[in-house]
């Protein structure tokens, strides 16, 4: 197999050293799995001979990107691994950028002037297009650009027949289960020119609620962002909630454009201050807004800290021992929360799937693998 | 600075990695190396390291990265598993002080870091 | 005359600096020399230990710089000056020494350089060396045209040569060179730490001059 695989993608891009195989049997879940293979790919028509040859041969094919999942979404289980590092061209033509699934997000953004690309996760500097578009990625910006669905034009992706075709957003969110992906044309938006803030420090959760409630629907608004009373302290923050808005326009009273970096950067280092202190597991929980309240006051009382997209209705709890995890599921599953709209289902939320959801992707999963190729034991 | 337990396997090194940007190799960065050592391996990828923790500049736990490769250069040592121009390094170092022994600057064919 | 050092330092190149680079030792002695800035050098200080250290030779290191620190302070020197990163922050962190980069002696003399240089010249900045202005001054007072690199200071790239990767790793090292010489607009490239200008200049392409800051002094 080696043999065939060198002269496909070159000596130097495929390995069965232990060292590899280790450091690809796991990624950012820190689940263990394993493979005696890892191929690193540079061209679509390597990846089409890959899962040519993985059909001919029952193997399990494990795409992976920067391997940045919190659920296991890259982890093999005597997989094949195909890491699309090397993959990582774009071309940008007007409006639009075709871009090869090795591109990380930041690096594209840096290389477009007028315009950009609006869906930006946390892990922006590292996460590539690929890995966006297995998980149908959401960003701070949600409430104005939507979802990674929303700026995906088309998708080259080969599917576990084989089959390489072009599809449209209807493949994304499918972490990798029903085909691999080789190019990606992008939609960009245009660079919002004028930008301004609000910071809101709130005494009380009821306060941010009502907060919430007030801004909820301002038409200039790009993103409400939250930090908890509890965050805010181990962050070395004054001890209040806050609620940070961003506008695409001048309504807000924070105009200086260094204060505005300078907030951002608070806001997007809140993790790594949590995660120096110890809380280092990050769920992401989904609720409608009339239950943050509830979900707030639980999470203060349990003392854990989280911080989130709450104008999108997304929270990220931090934990510093996986086995509070589970109470906390038990929570969200009784205000009838979600878990995995943002980090993808994997291996470790699967109980999470909605049913609807299940039930599409069986049926895509039946029709484009139906030998079951394609990273095996994720999401269904 | 953290050791290599609190590796939380984020990625975010990944960023900073010059040695993946060249290589396109997950292995090579400090997540890859932080993977090895939790799991107690010696080989010589460790000497495939700027031992410097400028790739950790963005690490959320703060890994020494660079003192745990080189703790693990230690290990490699007392096995004898070191590099073969390591060992006339350090060789030259036993018998004359420094590295490059008596040689004059024109008979250097080999430099060390 | 010179009120700025009254006490000699201990000019330490390195072993690497003496042995390889021995044209740019006999540079410095001859700009202290020229400057009457008094300072000693000793013949039987071995090498400190750094690339040792690195590299995991624990005991050997403690050996080495258990010899040095009893030949230091036998001469009772108190002041370490260095032309190699790699020496200063072992002097630093496991010798316990005071110990200045060359150019923060030299700064304090920027009024005695002539202003004999009308160009633009980049700088690199060796992440094993974090002396950032005093470089940059000397070269203001010289007459050049400080060009940034895209990426400098504290956001510097590595070069190659660094934890070993010059022999162990060598076609990588020179890569990670290239790296550098990719972000050089200009025609020069000044380097100040010995190790970094050695690995950079010989693998440099032919638009891009490498010099260490001693040949811009002189």
């Amino acid at each position: 197999m080696n043999l065939w695989f060198e002269k496909l993608v070159g000596k130097e891009n495929i390995s069965s050293d232990v060292v590899d195989c280790e450091v690809y049997s796991t990624d950012g879940s820190q689940i263990r799995g394993t493979t005696h293979n890892v191929l690193w790919v540079n061209t679509a028509q390597e990846v089409h001979q890959i899962v040519l040859y993985a059909k001919r041969n029952k193997m399990d094919l494990v795409p992976r990107g920067a391997g940045t999942s919190l659920v296991g979404g890259t982890v093999p289980f005597n997989s094949l691994v195909i890491d699309f590092t090397k993959m990582d061209r774009f071309t940008i033509k007007d409006d639009r950028v075709i871009a090869e699934p090795g591109v990380v997000l930041d690096h594209l953004n840096s290389c477009l002037r007028d315009k950009f690309f609006p869906i930006i996760p946390e892990n922006s500097a590292v996460c590539t297009i690929g890995g966006m578009c297995g998980i149908n990625a959401t960003g701070i910006y949600e409430r104005k650009y939507g979802r990674m669905s929303d700026w995906v034009e088309d998708v080259e992706m080969i599917d576990g027949t084989g089959k390489l075709r072009t599809y449209g957003n209807e493949v994304l969110g499918t972490e990798g289960i029903i085909g691999v992906i080789t190019k990606v044309t992008l939609k960009l938006a245009e660079i919002v020119i004028e930008r301004s803030m609000d910071i809101f420090k709130c005494e009380t959760i009821e306060e941010v609620v009502d907060k919430l409630a007030h801004v909820q629907f301002h038409k200039h608004i790009l993103a409400i962002e939250f930090i908890s009373l509890r965050a805010a302290t181990l962050c070395g923050l004054e001890t209040k909630y806050y609620l940070v808005l961003e506008y695409d326009g001048l309504e807000g009273d924070i105009k200086d454009y260094d204060e505005i970096q300078r907030i951002r950067a608070i806001r997007k280092n809140v993790f790594r201050r949590l995660a120096e202190k110890g809380f280092v597991y990050r769920e992401d929980a989904s609720f409608s807004l009339d239950r943050l309240g509830e979900l707030l006051s639980w999470l203060e009382h349990k003392g854990i800290p989280s911080f989130g997209s709450v104008g999108s209705g997304y929270l990220f709890p931090c934990f510093d021992e996986r086995k509070d995890i589970r109470e906390f599921y038990g929570y969200i599953k009784e205000i009838r929360g979600a878990i995995g709209k943002v980090f993808g289902y994997g291996i470790l939320k699967k109980e999470f799937v909605p049913d609807e959801l299940k039930e599409k992707l069986t049926l895509m999963k039946r029709e484009h693998d139906p030998h079951e190729i394609l990273n095996m034991g994720k999401v269904i | 600075m953290a050791s290599v337990d609190k590796c939380i396997l984020c990625g975010l090194c990944r960023q900073d990695s010059q040695l993946l940007t060249l290589t396109g190799k997950e292995t090579l960065t400090a997540r890859g190396k932080a993977i090895l050592i939790k799991k107690d391996v010696l080989d010589k990828i460790f000497y495939i390291d700027p031992l410097h923790n400028s790739t950790v500049r963005n690490c959320p736990t703060n890994v020494d990265i660079a003192e745990e490769v080189r703790k693990r250069r230690e290990k490699m040592v007392e096995e004898g598993m070191e590099t073969v121009a390591n060992r006339r390094m350090i060789e030259n170092i036993r018998q004359f002080g420094t590295p490059y022994g008596k040689l004059r600057k024109e008979e250097i064919t080999e430099v060390y870091s | 005359m010179f009120p700025f050092f009254k006490k000699k330092f201990l000019y330490f190149p390195g072993c690497f600096t003496t042995t390889v680079l021995p044209e740019i030792v006999a540079n410095y002695e001859k700009i202290l020399d020229s400057l009457q800035i008094p300072y000693i050098m000793l013949d039987d200080l071995g090498c400190c230990g750094a690339i040792a250290f690195t590299n995991g030779y624990k005991q050997d290191f403690e050996e080495l710089r258990g010899k040095n620190i009893e030949i230091i302070k036998d001469k009772r020197i108190k002041q370490l000056v260095t032309n190699s990163g790699n020496c200063m922050q072992t002097f630093a962190l496991y010798y316990g020494f005071s110990v200045q980069h060359i150019t923060q002696v030299l700064v304090a003399y920027t009024n005695k350089f002539p202003v004999k240089f009308e160009e633009e010249i980049s700088i690199y900045d060796s992440p094993s060396l974090p002396v950032y202005e005093e470089p940059r001054e000397i070269l203001d007072a010289l007459g050049f045209d400080v060009i940034e690199l895209e990426k400098n200071k504290d956001q510097s790239l590595l070069c190659g040569c660094e934890g070993g990767m010059i022999q162990n790793t060598p076609e990588l090292a020179k890569k990670m060179a290239r790296s550098v010489f990719d972000m050089c607009t200009t025609k020069k490239l000044v380097v100040i730490d010995p190790l970094a200008y050695y690995h950079l200049r010989n693998n440099a392409p032919s638009r891009l001059e490498v010099i260490e800051l001693s040949e811009v002094l002189l």
